[in-house]
């Protein structure tokens, strides 16, 4: 223990359980003044549930907050923001109509004669806070016109508006440019001259390496440790993200591919907002091989999938299923009939219709067809029929045809949707985080599947933020790195080296 | 690294998945049975009886009277009194007539909802149709009668598909709300309306200037009747079509790959378009054959009794608008629509022409009806809350025992249901009937299968159930409808039908999990470091 | 999305939006000019001024700001064409359609829409559909003139008739905020219930008597100097109490919604609740408040028709689909104050002409009375520019 910089806050024995998941599993952390303090962990290792905890968000199940000798506890953002305690999440809560200024001072505004909102008062003081940090930010201008980096700068002024002592950034840069995240460093920087205490959830090494004067490591809802930055290696820091841990072995013979059954050339492609997530993706998929993307979320790999299943417009480039050249405007029903199965990253939101009974769900892509259907007349007794095969087929347990598909485990849901994917014979299977929120024994099911696919001499493409998941079912690796693919590797290849490359480690490793 | 483990912050706002109305009530649809709508229909009616009681007038013959005014008495009449003119007849015949708009308006309403839209346009529509009708109806005269009402109905249902399209439309292309566009085209329908049959308009009347009404309706295009005379607006054959409409709504839903489209675009639009549907264009789809629906109820209306429209019928028309009550009462499915029409149908004539003045004034009752009818589209806003708790009832009891360990005590169900004279049995065929629907989810449920087992129906049903639950999973069923007829044998064959029942159920319980929805899955895995 | 590379400021006397409005204002100008008091003869005096607006639609288009420099261009186009057909028609006709107590009856019409239209507002800014606002308006418009009768006085009126508008709006925001349950379904309930409800009581309190003459009604306001001026005089000189407090209501709507902490922290709760929310805002009563301001406002509107415009009177369904043209007013004009009510206004216009010009034809007269609804329909198709609802409008918020 250092005497001479006090603790402020103390995080001692969080517990968070979800249904399913142990999110935190005791967890401590301590923050001292003046400090930038790193959270680092991987999707999932519990540090957004953590601080929603501290920022009042979320309960926690077990465990106390201390700040100056005290216990706390927090029912409200409100209470947190009252204790001094400022967050700025990944996702902002910033109102785009409203100007720079209204947005800081929404909740505990200026007012002059009583009731007039001040406006000149609020841009002033936000003037003045800017300019005493160093963020450089139009009051008067609307938050929808400025850039993302700008937005974020709102969201820190907030915070000290509100005379916060200790700042939460969430993946603060996951939403920035290079040169955007170099300013954010500035800020931080600058916040922690001024007696700041800062707390910096990230899951890129680099960056934490370059900012952090203490790191925390969490792994699956567990403190690994706690270390100075002095000494820290990335090496070291990617060991105890990751963990050694035993790899989920599948069973499996070495590939035989046989011809290309997907290949994508110079594919480009646009986000929601506009912004290109994939930048020129080039890949092909033989039959009979398994190839997995890896790579950290969010760097372009939902759009990448989107866009092979027709879900999504391309910008540029071509997808070529079993020799059928796609280009231009693409739609789900085309890719369907090209021989595209996809297992979705979100059953709940894309694979099933939840409200649909087993039999319903199973036939969503074959329904236009015999024997489902003839000349636009359905043959419920047909869909039954197959459901009632596939149910046996597919060991989907817990209801029959007409069970809904919401009243089924996720495991088992899952199982429905790899049923209806595999059961119509894709020329290529693509398969988005297949076993996302599933338990160990449904895990296993999905990759004896996904492995039997590739043996019945189908292409499969595994897009994962697992690592180990990619490692031990693919027989090639691609790894992705802000929509591009930064690397190529074989069936054996290290952990170390990818997981370094997924963290934009080693950038343009390969062109 | 499964990020659902972080549910809450991670998820901005806009992406938060938003339970739309037509969702939760599409996921209600299955749900709870008979017995919701007609709760709600029961509290509205009471509702509106301590209204009737507070300002002092006898709810009891009140509704007495608007029971007898809808003619609903002649159902229960004595069957040797053949006098069809019978004012009773009359009265129910005039019911029917209106129920057979109400189907229609409300398929109209019904249709859409299936999709996840809300169409409150069906008063517009239905203007749109019955203007068409009235068109064809006067200026083809020279037609011959038989193709002059299919022309007739036809046009009508074209217009008003065309009119909903509209609104449908805009949604697919521009994103316009359809509830803002369809009021919008209500009351563009309705001052249209008012323009082409009013003084000058196009469609108004030759003989008469200074009535703002149209034209009367050519003797060859009339629908004829049959029930009633035709001079004193009897039942025509309108309401055959209104009855077929059901049966086409509901062959769409659930026998066409565009019913099945229509409805996982009203679920989940997301996973629709993952499944290849164009969302778009189903909703454009929808809007127009609910405007079908809407169109023909105004094409039937003027072909089948008005014959002739004017500007103040025009003001005064609400039936559209009751569309939205008998869908939502309704549930928006093919039985419910069908029943709930008849009900508001009863209603609303029962509370006008049909009542005794002497009994309770009309114009008081008529009111009522409009009160009615908002307290139980309010009810349905709310009873996505009795659903909630409806549901998880149902899981509590599925998970937690609601089949008892070691299966149901058959030997202690007869000998209560021999001690109590069959009493306890009843409760037991409830909790059969209710354990079925909780496993299909499809059925009539425990009252339903109550009420059904006291016309004979229900022990037929029953066994026919299980035999599919058991056909479901792939096993040879023990028992299958035919079982019913045990129960034809008086009080012993009760006894045996009854033991059938629950030995099958413990059967069919014993072999399955019957807990899929429990035991929460960890997905931390063994870590050696 | 792009980064505003310039903050200067043009004076705001001539930014697009600005000019766009002269434009729009010249529209109407240039059909003024050829009606009465001023009745130019010449087709070329409409032309011109049209012409002018048209141009300076234009150039707002081309400077950004699309939706009001579309309004110039089509005002502009309209002025042209009313104000040619006016130089064509006889001056007899037109000094029958177009006097100067059409402004007092556009004033007349416009009111409830105001009323309404800023209620809705109130409610959706907050973001809570209100579909129910007809509904509200009927309560109001019954219930006025029931508190003027028994209450003796105008005012208790306007007080009940607010309590009643106000429970009615407790309906729909309890089944809104509390349950959760759909807006729009509950809105038209709240319609279908309100016209039951003061159909009954109507029936049941007053029977086939019908209000009784010589209720107390809203007295009109004559401003002294103005009333006997020429042309001012009856146009503005003598209008009804509750119109000023409507027109008054339009800037101090916007004041409240705009210019105040109260105002910034309603749409805050429309826009964005979470982000409202993790501020320490109240989201829940926020948006109660503000439902039952919006079933007040609503009810003032009826009750301006019953005790006000009405002289204390009711007749069955009174408002007549009011309630809905308010909503129409409410979206044409964009979710805020001196849009709607320039909507109310406009709507409020077309009413009134449909009042005189059976004159010249009774058919047309009926079509301008749909003209409201066809703007409204393209509006929202956005074809002149789109109009946009708060955010969160519509979608109940749940704590977490």
């Amino acid at each position: 223990m250092t005497d001479e910089i006090p603790t402020i806050l103390q995080l001692r024995g969080i517990t968070k359980i979800y249904p399913g998941i142990v999110a935190d599993d005791h967890v401590d952390f301590d923050l001292r003044r003046g400090e930038v303090h790193a959270l680092l962990g991987e999707n999932g290792a519990g540090k957004s549930t953590l601080m929603n905890i501290l920022y009042g968000l979320t309960k926690p199940d077990e465990g106390e907050i201390v700040m100056d000798g005290k216990t706390v506890s927090f029912s409200s953002a409100k209470d947190a923001i009252g204790a001094g305690i400022g967050m700025v999440h990944q996702h902002f809560m910033l109102i785009p109509v409203m100007t720079v200024a209204e947005n800081i001072v929404l909740g505990v505004e200026p007012v002059r004669n009583g009731v007039v909102l001040d406006e000149r008062g609020a841009e002033a003081r936000v003037r003045e806070l800017s300019q005493q940090f160093g963020l450089a930010v139009d009051p008067t201008a609307l938050v929808e016109n400025i850039t993302v980096g700008q937005q974020q700068r709102v969201e820190i002024l907030k915070a000290l508006y509100r005379g916060a002592e200790i700042l939460i950034l969430d993946e603060p840069t996951a939403v920035l440019t290079p040169q955007e995240a170099a300013e954010l460093f500035e800020i931080v920087l600058s916040l922690r001259a001024d007696g700041k205490a800062i707390i910096f959830i990230s899951h890129k090494l680099n960056e934490v390496l370059e900012i952090a004067d203490r790191i925390t490591v969490l792994r699956r809802g567990k403190k690994i440790d706690t270390v100075p930055r002095e000494g820290a290696t990335e090496e070291g820091l990617a060991k105890m993200m990751v963990g050694r841990e035993v790899l989920l072995r599948v069973d499996k013979t070495a590939a035989s591919p046989g011809g290309v059954s997907l290949e994508v050339e110079d594919l480009h492609v646009l986000d929601d907002r506009r912004l290109e997530t994939v930048r020129g993706v080039s890949f092909s998929v033989h039959a009979g091989e398994i190839v997995g993307i890896a790579g950290v979320d969010g760097n372009g790999q939902t759009e990448l999938v989107e866009a092979i299943t027709g879900l999504r417009q391309i910008d540029s480039g071509s997808i070529t299923v079993d020799g059928h050249r796609f280009e231009g405007r693409l739609d789900p029903r085309r890719m369907i009939e090209a021989g595209i199965g996809h297992i979705p990253e979100d059953r709940h939101r894309r694979g099933l219709v939840l409200e649909f009974n087993l039999a319903e769900n199973l036939a969503l892509h074959d329904y236009t067809e015999p024997p489902d259907s003839r000349h636009g007349w359905l043959f419920p007794k047909r869909l039954v029929e197959r459901a009632v095969r596939l149910i046996r087929e597919f060991d989907i347990r817990g209801g029959g045809p007409f069970t809904l598909a919401k009243a089924l485990s996720g495991g088992n849901q899952q199982k429905v949707v790899v049923a209806r994917e595999v059961a119509r014979n894709p020329v290529v299977l693509i398969a988005a985080q297949p076993t996302r929120g599933l338990d160990v024994g449904a895990i296993e099911y999905v990759h004896r599947r996904l492995v039997a696919e590739r043996d019945s001499g189908h292409a499969v493409l595994l897009v994962s933020l697992e690592l180990d998941e990619v490692l031990s079912l693919a027989d090639r690796v691609l790894v992705i790195y802000e929509g591009r693919i930064v690397g190529e590797h074989g069936a054996d290849a290290g952990e170390e080296e990818i997981g370094l490359e997924m963290l934009g480690g080693r950038k343009q490793a390969v062109a | 690294m499964s990020s659902n483990a972080e549910p809450t912050a991670n998820v901005p706002p806009e992406q938060e998945p938003h339970p739309d109305f037509a969702v939760r009530l599409g996921a209600a649809q299955r749900a709870g049975g008979l017995i919701v709508p007609v709760l709600t229909a029961i509290l509205a009616f009471l509702a509106g009886g301590i209204v009737v009681a507070a300002t002092g007038h006898n709810p009891w013959t009140a509704y007495r009277g608007i029971w007898d005014g809808a003619g609903f008495n002649w159902l229960f009449h004595i069957p040797w009194d053949t006098n069809t003119i019978h004012i009773d007849a009359f009265n129910l015949s005039q019911t029917l007539l209106i129920t057979t708009t109400l189907i229609l308006t409300g398929l109209a309403v019904a249709f859409p909802f299936r999709c996840g839209l809300f169409n409150i346009g069906g008063q517009g529509q239905y203007l749109v149709g019955l203007v068409v009708a009235n068109w064809v109806g006067v200026d083809f005269a020279s037609w011959p009668t038989l193709p002059h009402v299919l022309l007739g109905i036809g046009a009508a249902a074209f217009a008003g598909a065309a009119w909903a399209g509209i609104a449908g439309f805009l949604k697919a292309t521009t994103g316009a709300h359809e509830v803002i566009s369809t009021i919008m085209l209500n009351w563009i329908a309705i001052w249209g309306a008012q323009y082409l049959f009013g003084q000058g308009g196009p469609l108004q009347n030759t003989y008469n200037t200074a009535a703002p009404e149209s034209g009367p309706v050519a003797q060859s295009a009339h629908i004829p009747t049959f029930w009633g005379s035709s001079l004193l607006q009897g039942l025509d054959y309108g309401f055959f079509v209104a009855i077929a409409a059901l049966v086409v709504f509901w062959l769409i839903l659930n026998r066409t790959t565009l019913g099945y489209e229509v409805r996982a675009v009203g679920f989940n639009p997301e996973a629709a378009a993952y499944g290849g549907i164009n969302v778009r264009r189903k909703y454009i789809q929808a809007m127009a054959i609910s405007g079908a629906f809407a169109g023909l109820a105004g094409a039937l209306d003027m072909l089948g009794y008005l014959f002739q429209f004017g500007v103040l019928d025009v003001q005064a028309s609400q039936i559209g608008f009751f569309g939205i009550a008998v869908a939502l009462l309704g549930r928006n499915t093919a039985i419910g629509t069908g029943l709930a029409a008849f009900l508001f149908g009863g209603l609303l004539y029962g509370t006008t022409r049909g009542l005794d003045p002497n009994v309770f004034d009309p114009s008081l009752a008529g009111n009522l009806t409009s009160m009615i009818q908002g307290l139980i589209v309010l009810f349905v806003g709310a009873d996505i809350f009795i659903l909630y708790i409806w549901n998880a009832r149902r899981k509590v009891r599925r998970s937690a025992g609601f089949v008892p360990d070691g299966g149901r005590p058959v030997g202690m169900v007869l000998l209560l249901s021999f001690f109590t004279f069959g009493l306890y049995g009843i409760y037991w065929l409830y909790r059969s009937f209710a354990e079925v629907r909780a496993e299909r989810d499809s059925g009539v449920g425990g009252v339903g299968g109550v009420l059904l087992s006291v016309i004979g129906v229900g022990v037929f049903l029953l066994p026919s159930y299980i035999g599919k639950m058991f056909t479901e999973r792939g096993r040879r069923p023990p028992i299958s409808g035919w079982t019913g007829c045990w129960a034809i044998f008086p009080y012993l064959g009760g006894l045996i039908w009854m033991a059938k029942m629950q030995l099958a159920l413990n059967e069919y319980w014993g072999a399955v999990d019957v807990h899929p929805t429990e035991t929460p899955h960890v997905a931390t895995r063994e870590v050696a470091t | 999305m792009t980064t505003v590379g310039s903050f200067q400021q043009t004076h705001w006397a001539f930014r697009p939006r600005t000019i766009a409005v002269y434009g729009s204002v010249l529209g109407l100008v240039a059909f003024w000019s050829a009606i009465p008091p001023f009745t130019a003869r010449s087709p070329f005096v409409p032309i011109v001024i049209g012409i002018f607006a048209i141009a300076a639609g234009v150039w707002a288009v081309s400077r950004g700001a699309r939706r009001v420099g579309w309004g110039a261009v089509a005002s502009g186009i309209l002025g042209i064409g009313l104000g040619v057909l006016a130089t064509r028609s006889s001056s007899g006709n037109l000094d029958t359609v177009f006097t100067a107590d059409l402004i007092a009856q556009v004033l007349v019409f416009a009111t409830p829409l105001t009323f309404g239209a800023l209620g809705g507002m109130v409610s959706e800014r907050a973001g809570v559909v209100n579909v129910g606002l007809e509904g509200m308006m009927l309560m109001g418009a019954f219930w006025g003139v029931y508190g003027a009768d028994k209450g003796g006085n105008w005012f208790v009126g306007i007080l009940v008739a607010l309590a009643a508008g106000g429970l009615f709006a407790l309906i729909h925001a309890y089944w809104a905020i509390h349950l959760r349950g759909d807006q729009i379904i509950s809105g038209m309930a709240i319609n279908f219930l309100a016209l039951g409800v003061t159909g009954y009581f109507f029936e049941q309190l007053y029977g086939n008597k019908n209000i009784p003459a010589g209720v107390s009604t809203i007295p009109n306001v004559a401003i002294p100097g103005i009333d006997h001026l020429r042309f001012v005089g009856p146009a503005i000189g003598d209008l009804n109490l509750l119109i000023w407090v409507g027109i008054i209501f339009v800037p101090l709507s916007y004041f409240v919604l705009f210019k105040t902490p109260l105002g910034l922290r309603v749409r805050a709760c429309g826009e964005h609740p979470r982000a409202a929310d993790t501020v320490g805002i109240n989201v829940y009563a926020t948006r109660y408040a503000a439902v039952i301001v919006s079933g007040m406002l609503a009810a003032l509107g009826g009750a301006f028709l019953s005790i006000g415009f009405g002289g204390g009177s009711f007749t069955e369904n009174m408002t007549e689909g009011r309630g809905f043209n308010a909503l129409a007013a409410m979206i044409f004009g964009n979710w805020r104050p001196f849009g709607a009510w320039g909507a109310a206004l406009l709507f409020g216009f077309s009413t009134a002409l449909a009042f005189r010009l059976p004159v010249y034809s009774p058919p047309a007269a009926t079509l301008f009375q749909a003209l409201p609804y066809v703007l409204t329909l393209i509006a929202v198709a956005g074809v002149i520019g789109r109009s946009i609802p708060p955010k969160a409008d519509g979608q109940p918020y749940a704590k977490q």
